[in-house]
């Protein structure tokens, strides 16, 4: 599309700001695949009608306040660069946009609590333990507290599972065929630590040696996508400090850490240490497509045969592209059926925050995703998502017998110790 | 009558859009080169809404457009500067579906595809495909009369529309056609497709529903000129095989599909041709052996047999891609939809290049060759002093040929803004003079789509600063 | 009331009478005499002065003929090249002309395969009513700028422009058919068939009223023994093959509607198969003659009992079904049954007439203008 924006006014982010505008044709192939377009209907509310808002709040036609609304709509699931012919980066631009935005916005104090709270206590592992504790405890007085706190609560587990120790060094059985780090995410550390049990066990059945750096810390992910850039700045860069230069990989099993790192490129644009970042970036694999990539050993059968609907995670299918690894391990799983649901890329409604702070979309997201997984009759459902998971799972509470969610390497682990 | 007030008092806040923010988006459609700001967009949900807000416009005397997914290549969703756009995407539910008679009743806003989705488990499915299929709806390819790669064998939208109900431009509603789809009187629901909006809204449509063939087979040939490929497509024709799609795309077409969805297209190709034949297992399966042994002496150097329905859907994602992906060649481009007879095809092949030389414009070449439909796109950077008008020179050049050649401006995309100045190449005075009086019996006041299909009238708002190159050329104007 | 008849030779001719008749009622072979009766003073045109192909090339699937060809002309002309005209229209054998089947609306059994008529008309030239002649559509076979007057004047019954010139697109037959049969007990179970029979390419499958079910292929020789076990699965008992000139012969007998009996007054009711179901057990009960076409598509009603036939309007609109009168003496106009539609059309027929020289879309004649 044509633009006049004033590209020298943009800065290092000019050419995030401006790559997807110029490639965008405007033929609407991204409408279908977008979840709030899907449930609004409206233009505005389409990863096109965004781009083209951008486009005029760049050109100065119209004011940022009057483009917020529908940017904060957009869940970031990138399926719309899944469906783009054209090759837009819209994931580089909502992006680069949401981080001019939040510079420029004045908020309300409730929304600023809110995100302040979040990016205050879930990238940080014992933070984040304390707040899900307490926020426990306050669930049942929850219709006392401020509207905008409530639906985090909801998502709250009643009780959290018991810490996992993890070793420094995780050795790798048989002959070594690998040496990587792990990074171990924030959430999941403290929502499902069996997560990264799990995957130290199938690298280590695979021969891959694992290194868990103790001084690691958030990899901005949370921070980067909800416009905060100067805190994800900050954590990226003790991320990247932490990582030792003599990994052969950065292994992240969770896939909104991964996409977080891919875009390092943008976040760190004009920074000086901005070849560092790309470095890592370029190192940083979801443990599937490592797996993939490597070339797993052969899995035993699972004692009891298994249905498992696959849900794509948005930052990994739409963000990572990556969509084959995953049911490669699953279906090299002997006794192990891979089902795939309808409408796979549509996102469940997790998307970061996104459930927190838009409940009702987020909402009808996750019990239109939870109806089309079970239409499949699976006996588990696997993802690659700490986010997904919670969502999925909540959402499957009413229903009766509510298959395990699980990661794809929680299933591998399994087989390989059946 | 003011009508702002009026719209207010019919739709709520959140479903009556005013500000510039949100009518923005809704400034163009799949032609970008065209743009003007609507008064207001409107989001109906119920047909009453709709009838209401068609009648409160012709009360009023502003222009309306309807919108489905605003996919439109000739800019046939684009609104009036002024005039109120009524949005159809929450009116899409599919009403009905009669497997045993083998129809459907949806909604307009009823997305095409999702038509043949929801009555897929009956083995049935909704036979048209426009490359944009998965998005465009059931009233934009009712209202522009759609093709697809399947139009040969199948038929445009017309052809699949049994019944209409409508709500005309000064407010009457209307009822035509019938489900058996046999016509008794003059074809009125045939008639009212390709309509381009200028009769008003569609709001219910029955569909003819097709049975799903038991079989496909599908082939990719690749030549080293486009001629040879030209050449195939004579042969199929001539042997009595009748495809359900012929295909030819040209090397820069490859390329583009190829960034964009990787399906594995010969990239050293100079055409690429894909033959469709569908029907009875056994029948097609035989039919496809004379297919190959044809192909075979047609000088392709690569022929690749689509061995499954996933390789299948593969050949057909990147054809279906082309003019999107196009997108990553160039940073602008027109697409047009001109149709030559099928045995000038390589003549007019031969011409575009010799233009597009003479110019020194790239062109991409994807068309359905079955039925002569070209799509030349057109590659031009719209920052460069007066690219956008000679691509459109080029293109009007394009167009002249198809119509002097015995063929039509526009096979499957429509006159739109577009093309509404080559009208007059195709047909006299006389022809469109009777079309306007047709016009005016429906809407007098020329309120629905104003300024589409007709030459002349009120121009569109364009993006470009300064007069438009079609007005420099005292094409259009503005009035 | 007495007509006159003129035979004009050319275009101009027919704008001059465009402008010194008064009213005005094209007409070909006459083989559909029901459409063009009328009460109303007014001058029959007949076409047929107006006839022979224009443009045929068969590389194409396109030809272009005058309104007055006879469609057994057409239909010789494609056969030389081994194509034909999809829609298979009636009476081809009887005189009947292009324009004719066009202005009916008639499709006969091939529509099964691939569409009636009204999906085959790509082009067509007009006189409206003021004597402009008037292009609609085009001569290629896909093409979307303009109004479809092409699809129009299908059904027009000469009221709302005279037809002059038609484009068509064609196919390639089959060049060989064969006709597999089955007798049922009831056309109840006859008809329950007709929904299962998707996804088989037919050429075309007719219902008799002795509740014989005809199934017409194209012959395929390697294939022709899978193909009809298929087919029997489908139906539920062995079938029949008739192949050759009996073949044939069968087929063009159902297009000339032999079964009919002379004299009998015929109508023709859009349907599907259900409804069709519905309709065939009103009219069971009484006297009437049918036969089923188009895979339940086109149920065609016969009887010379003249009041039984008036009562066929009421079931129809109790039905919402609408039915066209082909032979026997018509109301003001041959539609009939739930004509809804009508209105729309009115409109238009005012925009192309408005001094209303054609016959007018009212099931109550005129005042003439």
């Amino acid at each position: 599309m044509q633009h006049a924006i004033d590209k020298a006014s943009l800065g290092p982010k000019s050419k995030a700001l401006t790559q997807g505008v110029e490639a965008c044709v405007h033929c609407g192939f991204c409408l279908p695949t977008c979840p709030t377009y899907d449930e609004m209907g409206e233009e505005i509310n389409s990863p096109r009608g965004r781009i083209f808002l951008i486009k005029e709040v760049l050109e100065g036609s119209v004011p940022m306040e009057d483009a917020l609304g529908p940017i904060d709509n957009c869940l970031g699931c990138d399926a719309c660069i899944t469906a783009c012919p054209s090759g837009v980066e819209y994931d580089h631009l909502i992006t680069a946009f949401r981080a001019k935005a939040e510079s420029e916005r004045s908020q309300p104090l409730g929304r600023k609590l809110m995100r302040s709270m979040i990016l205050n206590t879930l990238p940080y592992p014992n933070r984040a333990k304390w707040a899900f504790r307490a926020g426990g405890l306050v669930r049942p007085f929850k219709g006392l507290m401020p509207k905008s706190i409530q639906p985090a609560l909801d998502l709250l587990p009643p009780t959290l599972p018991k810490a996992e120790y993890l070793p420094e060094i995780y050795p790798a059985k048989g002959p070594r065929r690998g040496r990587v780090a792990l990074l171990t995410g924030c959430v999941q550390q403290v929502l499902a630590p069996e997560i990264n049990r799990a995957t130290l066990e199938v690298l280590s059945a695979n021969g891959v040696e694992t290194v868990i750096p103790k001084d690691q810390a958030c990899c901005g992910a949370l921070a980067l996508h909800t416009g905060a850039e100067k805190r994800a700045l900050k954590t990226a860069r003790q991320l990247i400090r932490s990582i030792p230069d003599d990994v052969d990989a950065l292994i992240t099993n969770a896939a909104g850490c991964g996409s977080g790192i891919n875009e390092y490129s943008i976040l760190f644009a004009g920074e000086p240490d901005e070849a560092e970042a790309i470095a890592l970036a370029d190192k940083t694999k979801d443990i599937s497509s490592y797996l993939d990539e490597i070339g797993l050993i052969q899995p035993p059968p699972l004692a009891e045969s298994m249905n498992v609907v696959y849900h794509d995670a948005c930052h990994l299918a739409h963000a990572q592209g990556e969509r084959s690894a995953p049911r490669n391990i699953l279906t090299a799983i002997p006794n192990l059926t891979l089902l795939e649901p309808p409408d796979w890329e549509i996102c469940c409604g997790s998307a970061g925050i996104y459930n927190i702070e838009k409940p009702d979309v987020a909402r009808a997201l996750g019990e239109k995703k939870v109806t089309n997984l079970m239409s499949t009759e699976p006996d588990a459902v696997a993802l690659g998502n700490i986010g997904c998971m919670t969502q999925i799972q909540k959402h499957l509470e009413s229903y009766e017998k509510a298959p395990p969610v699980l990661h794809t390497v929680q299933i591998l682990a399994k087989a390989y110790s059946d | 009558m003011e009508l702002l007030p009026e719209l207010a008092k019919l739709y709520p806040s959140d479903r009556l859009f005013t500000k510039k923010s949100q009518l923005i988006t809704y400034e163009t459609d799949g032609l970008t080169s065209f743009r003007s700001e609507p008064l207001a967009v409107v989001v109906p949900e119920s047909n009453e809404e709709v009838i209401a807000t068609v009648r409160l416009c012709h009360k009023a005397g502003i222009p309306f457009v309807a919108r489905g997914s605003g996919t439109s290549l000739s800019g046939g969703s684009m609104p009036v500067e002024g005039g109120i756009v009524i949005t159809l995407n929450r009116l899409n539910k599919i009403l009905k579906i009669d497997p045993e008679n083998r129809f459907t009743v949806v909604q307009a806003g009823t997305v095409n595809l999702k038509v043949s989705q929801a009555v897929a488990a009956h083995g049935l499915y909704y036979a048209p495909d426009p490359s944009s299929q998965q998005i465009c709806t059931i009233g934009g390819n009712l209202a522009f009369n759609s093709g697809g790669a399947h139009c040969l064998k199948y038929g445009m939208t017309a052809n699949h529309v049994l019944a209409i109900k409508a709500v005309l431009a000064d407010g009457e509603v209307i009822e035509i056609g019938s489900e058996s789809g046999d016509t008794l009187g003059p074809d009125a629901s045939g008639f009212f497709c390709g309509n381009e909006g200028l009769f008003g809204v569609a709001l219910e449509v029955t569909l003819r529903l097709t049975p799903k063939p038991q079989r496909y087979c599908t082939l990719l040939a690749a030549y080293n000129s486009l001629k040879k490929a030209g050449d195939a497509v004579s042969s199929v024709v001539d042997s009595g095989l009748l495809p359900g799609a012929m295909e030819i795309m040209d090397r820069l077409a490859i390329k583009a599909a190829e960034m964009a969805v990787k399906a594995g297209y010969p990239q050293d190709a100079e055409a690429l041709l894909i033959v469709e034949l569908e029907g009875e297992t056994d029948a097609v399966e035989e039919d496809f052996k004379h297919l190959l042994a044809l192909i075979e002496n047609t000088g392709a150097y690569e022929t690749r047999v689509a061995a499954n329905e996933a390789e299948r859907l593969t050949i057909w994602k990147g054809r279906k891609s082309a003019f999107s992906a196009v997108g990553r060649l160039s940073p602008d481009y027109l697409v047009q939809d001109g149709v030559v007879p099928r045995s000038r095809l390589g003549e007019a092949l031969v011409k575009i290049e010799t233009y597009s030389k003479e110019y020194g414009i790239d062109v991409a070449n994807v068309f359905h060759a079955g039925d002569g439909n070209l799509h030349p796109l057109i590659m031009f950077n719209g920052k460069e002093e007066g690219a956008l008008h000679r691509a459109e020179e080029l293109a009007g050049k394009i167009l002249k040929m198809c119509v002097e050649m015995g063929g039509s401006i526009t096979g499957e995309h429509g006159v739109g803004v577009e093309k509404k100045a080559y009208m007059p190449e195709m047909f006299s005075e006389i022809d469109l003079e009777c079309m306007k009086r047709v016009r005016a019996a429906i809407d007098p006041k020329e309120i629905a789509n104003r300024g589409k299909m007709f030459p002349g009238g009120e121009a569109p708002a364009l993006s470009t600063v300064g007069s438009h190159p079609l007005e420099k050329a005292g094409i259009i104007s503005r009035e | 009331m007495d007509k006159n008849i003129t035979r004009p030779g050319s275009i101009a001719e027919i704008i001059d009478l465009v402008h010194s008749e008064s009213s005005l009622l094209p007409i070909g072979g006459g083989t559909k005499p029901s459409l063009t009766q009328t009460d109303q003073e007014t001058t029959l045109v007949d076409m047929r002065g107006i006839s022979g192909i224009i443009e045929y090339q068969a590389s194409e699937y396109t030809i272009t003929v005058n309104a007055g060809t006879t469609l057994s002309d057409v239909v010789a002309a494609l056969g030389e090249n081994g194509q034909y005209l999809p829609f298979t229209p009636p009476f081809a054998n009887k005189g009947a002309t292009i324009g004719g089947a066009v202005a009916a609306g008639l499709s006969g059994p091939g529509a099964y395969r691939y569409g009636p008529l009204k999906d085959f008309i790509i082009g067509v030239r007009f006189i409206d009513g003021l004597g402009n002649y008037v292009k609609g559509g085009g001569k290629v076979v896909k093409n979307a700028a303009g109004f479809d007057f092409p699809k129009l004047f299908n059904g027009s019954i000469g009221r709302l422009g005279i037809m002059a010139e038609l484009s068509f697109k064609v196919f390639p037959e089959p060049k060989t058919y064969v006709t597999l049969s089955a007798s049922f007990d009831s056309s109840n179970d006859a008809i329950k068939i007709l929904p299962k029979l998707l996804g088989f390419d037919l050429e075309g499958v007719e219902l008799s009223s002795s509740n014989e079910l005809h199934l017409r292929l194209g012959y395929q020789e390697p294939t022709m023994a899978a193909r009809k076990a298929g087919l029997e699965a489908i139906v539920g008992q062995p079938l029949e093959i008739t192949l050759g000139v009996h073949e044939s012969k069968r087929w063009s007998s159902i297009n000339d509607f032999s079964w009919k009996g002379e004299g009998a007054q015929l109508f023709k009711v859009a349907t599907n198969p259900s409804s069709a179901n519905q309709l065939l057990e009103i009219v069971r009960q009484s006297d009437w003659n049918w036969h089923l076409s188009n895979g339940g598509k086109s149920l065609y009603l016969a009887s010379s009992d003249a009041p039984l036939c008036k009562t066929l309007d009421t079931q129809l609109k109790k039905l919402h079904l609408s039915g066209l009168q082909l032979f026997g003496q018509t109301e003001a106009l041959p539609i009939f049954g739930q004509t809804t539609g009508l209105s729309f059309v009115n409109r238009i027929q005012k925009a192309l007439d408005p001094k209303g020289l054609f016959l007018p879309f009212t099931a109550t004649a005129a005042e003439p203008a």
